[in-house]
């Protein structure tokens, strides 16, 4: 079995509305739930999801998965239509193997 | 470099619709979108040329449902105003109706699909006249557990059937509208919930849209004669 390794996504949040704030806990439930949804508990285990960094402000943030869940975390991030009741489009901004550079895509985004 | 994708079918119930459509697009690294129009909110000036608003290319489809004689009656009508006509077949009798149609560019597979709509007879068919098949994500994106289940087991079935080497296989998720669609990648991600893998579905969002509309385009100008022959004007 070949060994896990970690991977990193930048993500953006793009609301109906710009001023609607998306909690860090709403958004990490409902990752759980669309990724339980879709590819079970045993794909949950399997994902390596970790919410590394979330700007409730801008609704950007850093995703740690496992390399081999890739295609996978893009289409839960893909049926991640509404949290908390309110619309939603999620959308990758940066998938990369070293953090530094997801964090740099990040602060691009924030300027 | 990584072509840009080809959203394949986007319904538009109003004129903003499309607005935010092409908000989105840039975010999505979309650079074409196929529109469903059927109120016509959006005004084709330059048909059969695509529409070209913010960079973005725009172009016309329609999708015919219903009985075998109503879809016959319908057609001639709107091919000729259309870049896209599919059918979305009940059965697979229609299905094969469908593919041996010239005016028809392929199949649409929705939300409504059984996995009865493709059998090897259709998906031979498909192949030999180079037609497409059509799967709309869009019910993997908002329907919940149960009816997902139901629905991912009817494109399960469909394109079991399908080789995505050999057959045009497109992805597309904007039936709904705007809010819906999505990047090319996560297209091809949600693929994998019925069992297509990445590395086949690699042009379903990009070259195989591409060339029905490139040749489409072609086909619909009035130049055209047919058969590779133009009619030249000029000095």
């Amino acid at each position: 079995m070949n060994k896990e390794r970690q991977r990193y996504l930048a993500f953006r949040i793009i609301t109906e509305e710009e001023t609607i704030t998306i909690p860090k806990e709403s958004f990490v439930q409902s990752l759980w739930r669309v990724t339980r949804e879709l590819w079970g508990v045993v794909g949950a285990a399997a994902s390596g999801f970790y919410l590394m960094e979330y700007d409730e402000h801008f609704k950007t943030g850093l995703l740690r998965y496992a390399h081999n869940f890739r295609n996978e975390l893009e289409a839960v991030l893909a049926r991640l239509t509404s949290i908390n009741g309110k619309r939603v489009l999620v959308t990758s901004l940066i998938t990369c193997a070293t953090i530094n550079r997801a964090k740099k895509k990040l602060e691009t985004q924030g300027e | 470099m990584p072509q840009k994708t080809v959203e394949f079918n986007l319904t538009i119930s109003s004129s903003y619709d499309l607005q935010e459509a092409i908000k989105f697009a840039p975010i999505l690294d979309i650079s074409t979108i196929v529109i469903q129009d059927p109120h016509e909110h959006v005004l084709f000036d330059t048909f059969p040329e695509p529409l070209v608003i913010d960079g973005i290319s725009i172009y016309r489809k329609t999708i015919l449902r219903g009985e075998t004689g109503r879809i016959q009656s319908l057609l001639r009508k709107v091919r000729y105003t259309n870049h896209v006509v599919l059918v979305e077949p009940e059965d697979a009798k229609q299905a094969t109706w469908a593919i041996l149609q010239p005016m028809i560019d392929g199949l649409f597979i929705s939300r409504n699909a059984t996995g009865k709509e493709t059998g090897l007879n259709v998906s031979a068919l498909l192949r030999k006249h180079e037609k497409a098949i059509e799967i709309d994500l869009s019910p993997i994106l908002t329907e919940r557990e149960d009816k997902l289940s139901r629905i991912l087991r009817a494109y399960r079935r469909v394109t079991q059937q399908l080789n995505p080497k050999t057959h045009r296989i497109i992805l597309s998720s904007g039936e709904e509208g705007p809010w819906l669609l999505r990047r090319g990648k996560a297209l091809r991600g949600l693929s994998k919930t019925f069992g297509l893998s990445i590395e086949q579905t690699a042009y379903a969002t990009t070259r195989y849209p591409r060339e029905i509309l490139e040749a489409n385009t072609e086909k619909l100008s009035p130049n055209y004669q047919g058969g590779g022959i133009w009619v030249i004007t000029g000095e």
